[in-house]
């Protein structure tokens, strides 16, 4: 067997694998708020199907430098994004992970901790508008007693890798 | 995800055992392995060609798989023994025998036009691993790391990370990007 039956056993094995992960609607929206080093972000919590630390970190090579490696979740690679690395270019240091719920791709973010799941009516969550954030990394903000709080764009961050590679 | 749908064939591969992760080959990208004692100097200033051995009498250069993954990895290596995986050339695609043709046997008559040796450390091993258990990588990262010669995963008991890699695809990204061939054939 060559590596081209190889990795087509391996495509074939692979289509499946299925994901039940399933998505509320609600009037209110969910977010899942992270810390990374001293800021703050949103992620709608549908976005997120997991957390977990303390997890062996993988390196990989030919990546960028926000891309810190694998880590396993149930057997399978997840590619780590590192939010900090992007934000701020410099490398975090943490062992807390968020499982990405991409049905088309094993992501995870990795950031200094998980503060809480806070519950914001739909008409207080301020979207930016498609035309002033088409490459932004943020989606919109929402407002809290401790400040804005930004809402993360997912699929332009992840959408950033297939620029940079 | 379930695994009555995992393809459970076994088949056998190298298993490299380095510090921190390991690397799987397919068995049939090489067709002998030998203790390698004894290298002749063939390019000082290449990094991955940089010796010749003597093989059932032929001549062949060395790729030294172990540079590369020390290179490319950042980890490290058990012993300094080690083998000489025979790789025969005319398994490689019909593009890679060209310019292996191109860039060994151009300039130099002595050299094997029938065998290639890949050098890696003697922590090796030949395991029957089921398929199942092999990962792609993600797909973000898929295409970019297939080039680069690495194929998939797998996630072994001892909590480290074995990565399939293709050494044919490894050897002739070296031969063409790396500069090496630039060195000797003026040499």
């Amino acid at each position: 067997m060559d590596n081209f039956e190889i990795l087509s056993r391996l495509a074939s094995q692979e289509s499946h694998h299925s994901d039940d992960a399933t998505c509320d609607t609600e009037n209110m929206l969910k977010f899942l708020i992270v810390r990374v080093k001293d800021k703050q972000y949103a992620f709608f919590v549908e976005q997120i199907k997991e957390i977990v630390t303390n997890v062996s970190l993988y390196f990989v090579p030919f990546v960028p430098s926000y891309i810190r490696g694998f880590i396993n979740r149930h057997g399978l690679p997840h590619t780590v994004f590192d939010l900090n690395a992007i934000f701020e270019r410099e490398l975090l240091e943490s062992s807390t992970f968020l499982i990405s719920n991409d049905e088309n791709d094993q992501i995870a973010f990795l950031v200094s901790g998980v503060t809480e799941i806070l519950k914001i009516p739909e008409n207080e969550v301020h979207m930016l508008s498609t035309s002033n954030n088409q490459e932004g990394f943020v989606k919109g903000a929402i407002t809290t007693p401790d400040g804005e709080i930004f809402i993360l764009n997912l699929p332009n961050i992840i959408e950033r890798l297939e620029n940079d590679l | 995800m379930t695994s009555e749908h995992h393809d459970n064939k076994l088949h056998e591969f190298l298993v490299l055992s380095w510090i921190e992760m390991d690397f799987i080959i397919n068995r049939n990208q090489f067709s002998a392995s030998v203790f390698l004692q004894e290298e002749m100097k063939y390019q000082e200033d290449a990094r991955y060609f940089s010796s010749l051995m003597t093989y059932n009498g032929q001549t062949l250069p060395v790729f030294n798989f172990n540079a590369f993954l020390t290179d490319t990895f950042r980890s490290g290596i058990h012993s300094n023994f080690n083998i000489a995986l025979i790789c025969d050339i005319s398994l490689f695609s019909r593009a890679n025998q060209s310019s292996y043709r191109k860039h060994f046997l151009k300039n130099n008559t002595d050299i094997s036009s029938q065998f290639l040796a890949v050098k890696v450390s003697v922590h090796a091993g030949m395991n029957h691993v089921p398929l199942s258990e092999i990962n792609l990588i993600p797909p973000g990262l898929r295409g970019k790391l297939n080039n680069e010669g690495i194929l998939g995963c797998r996630f072994t008991n001892k909590n480290n990370i074995q990565y399939f890699v293709d050494i044919e695809t490894i050897i002739f990204k070296c031969i063409r990007e790396k500069g090496d061939f630039d060195d000797y054939q003026q040499g």
